[in-house]
């Protein structure tokens, strides 16, 4: 059987004339011999002749004659249509073609003008006006900021050298003389400086800082006016300032603020990047 | 005398008498095998105009690589198994599939022949029903077969104008040849091939 099926496979190449001469007599011989194979074969070659020998059913002869009648008018509407289309090119090629090369330059370099202003109007103007706002922003802060680090400054050495006067033991009675030159020059210096601070804090946030300036600014100036060394009665003096302006109350409160705006300002600039992004 | 290659030049330039010089040439195997794919004298009339239509039309895509009847056999096959396939579907809404319409027509056949012998042998009855056996075939084994065996194209150009393998061809072809032998066994056996092509 597997003998067969060698003989099987060459039956497409013999029935067409293409088997190799050798292998031709072979399966001859095989046939010959294997009714099965002989009877499939002739079989396959029978089939095969009913149709290679099937002659071809022949037109209709006025179908054939009048062919290309029949074709032309379709093949002249194809021309027609190719022709406009080719019209519709050339039309567009003269067009370009009859302006000078410069004017395409010229035409080319405008166009990507435009559209880089366009482009950079629309991608850009948002983020320039964010970057604008910042800097404001940051200009407007920054001019706060230092008059209000001054102003802190100020009150900090302001705040220690009240505390030290107001915390100091006047009852005892082994109190020595005490020099107060320094708190004098200390006082005068602050008076002198909260003059210039008061311009400086204008802005309406700093109000009540430049109030706290102005109170500690007329106590300082006691304290930059004493004139005897021994007599502690000023000292008296500067307590109930101190005590009735609520110094201290002021000062705390002026801290806390400080702080709070501090992180405000933080918030609002991440805000603005937030945006931005 | 103007080769293929050149009147199609003419022809691209929209030259319509070299275009009728190709058809001239080529309308007759056009027809015959729209016919052998078809079946049908109306549908081949259709196909035979619409191919060179559409050759026409695109003149401009052959490139001379293959000869110009290969070309146009490839469009001729393309027609027409479009069209088949439109009415394969036509057909499937009518029987249940082509199979179980095949099998009703061979059955016919069979009835008519056992009916009438000397009638069933007669040439035209027998061409007419050995075409009909052809559409047991799938369409790409008909189209091989038909190529190969109707029209008498060498496997090679074959494999050109269907874009398959030369290996493939001859499978579809020899598959085809199986299927046939077995649809029309049932007559060959009473009847010698002889009678048959009279």
């Amino acid at each position: 059987m597997a003998n067969c099926k060698t003989y099987i496979k060459m039956f497409e190449l013999s029935l067409y004339g293409e088997l190799k001469e050798k292998d031709e007599n072979e399966l001859n011989l095989h046939l010959e011999t294997c009714k099965t194979c002989s009877e499939e074969y002739n079989s396959l070659k029978e089939t095969l002749e009913l149709f290679q020998n099937r002659e071809h059913v022949e037109p209709d002869i006025i179908f054939m004659e009048s062919f290309w009648d029949n074709l032309q008018p379709e093949l002249e509407k194809v021309n027609n249509s190719k022709s406009v289309f080719d019209n519709l090119k050339s039309t567009f090629a003269n067009l370009f073609n009859s302006q000078p090369k410069w004017t395409y330059q010229l035409a080319g370099g405008l166009a990507i003008l435009v559209m880089g202003i366009f482009i950079g109007r629309f991608f850009f103007n948002s983020n320039v006006a964010t970057e604008n706002t910042i800097v404001a922003i940051n200009n407007e802060n920054n001019s706060v900021n230092v008059s209000q680090v001054k102003a802190e400054r100020y009150i900090d050495r302001s705040k220690v050298l009240l505390l030290g006067l107001v915390n100091m033991d006047t009852e005892s009675e082994n109190v020595e003389p005490i020099n107060f030159q320094q708190q004098k020059r200390i006082s005068q210096q602050l008076v002198t400086e909260a003059a210039v601070l008061k311009k400086e804090l204008s802005a309406p946030s700093q109000r009540r800082l430049k109030e706290l300036v102005s109170d500690l600014e007329v106590i300082l100036l006691q304290i930059a006016n004493i004139e005897s060394e021994y007599d502690l009665s000023w000292i008296d003096l500067v307590r109930s300032g101190v005590d009735k302006r609520g110094i201290f109350l002021k000062i705390n409160i002026q801290k806390m603020q400080n702080t709070n705006s501090q992180s405000d300002v933080k918030d609002e600039r991440s805000e603005i990047k937030n945006k931005n992004i | 005398m103007e080769t293929d290659l050149i009147l199609v030049e003419r022809a691209k330039k929209g030259d319509l008498k070299a275009f009728s010089k190709l058809v001239e040439q080529n309308k007759k195997l056009v027809y015959y095998l729209a016919y052998d794919m078809m079946n049908n004298r109306e549908d081949a009339e259709d196909i035979s105009q619409e191919v060179f239509i559409k050759a026409y039309k695109s003149l401009a895509n052959f490139r001379g690589d293959s000869k110009f009847s290969s070309w146009l056999y490839r469009i001729t096959m393309n027609t027409c198994l479009s069209l088949r396939r439109n009415k394969s579907s036509k057909i499937k809404s009518g029987v249940e599939d082509i199979e179980d319409y095949l099998e009703h027509n061979l059955t016919e056949m069979k009835v008519s022949y056992e009916q009438n012998p000397e009638r069933f042998a007669e040439r035209g009855f027998m061409k007419k029903n050995i075409d009909k056996a052809l559409n047991v075939l799938s369409p790409r084994e008909k189209s091989v077969f038909v190529l190969r065996n109707m029209n008498d194209l060498p496997f090679g150009e074959i494999s050109e104008i269907l874009k398959l393998t030369l290996g493939t061809v001859r499978s579809l072809n020899f598959r085809a040849l199986k299927k046939l032998q077995n649809q029309l066994s049932f007559y060959k056996n009473t009847l010698s091939v002889e009678e048959i092509n009279g």
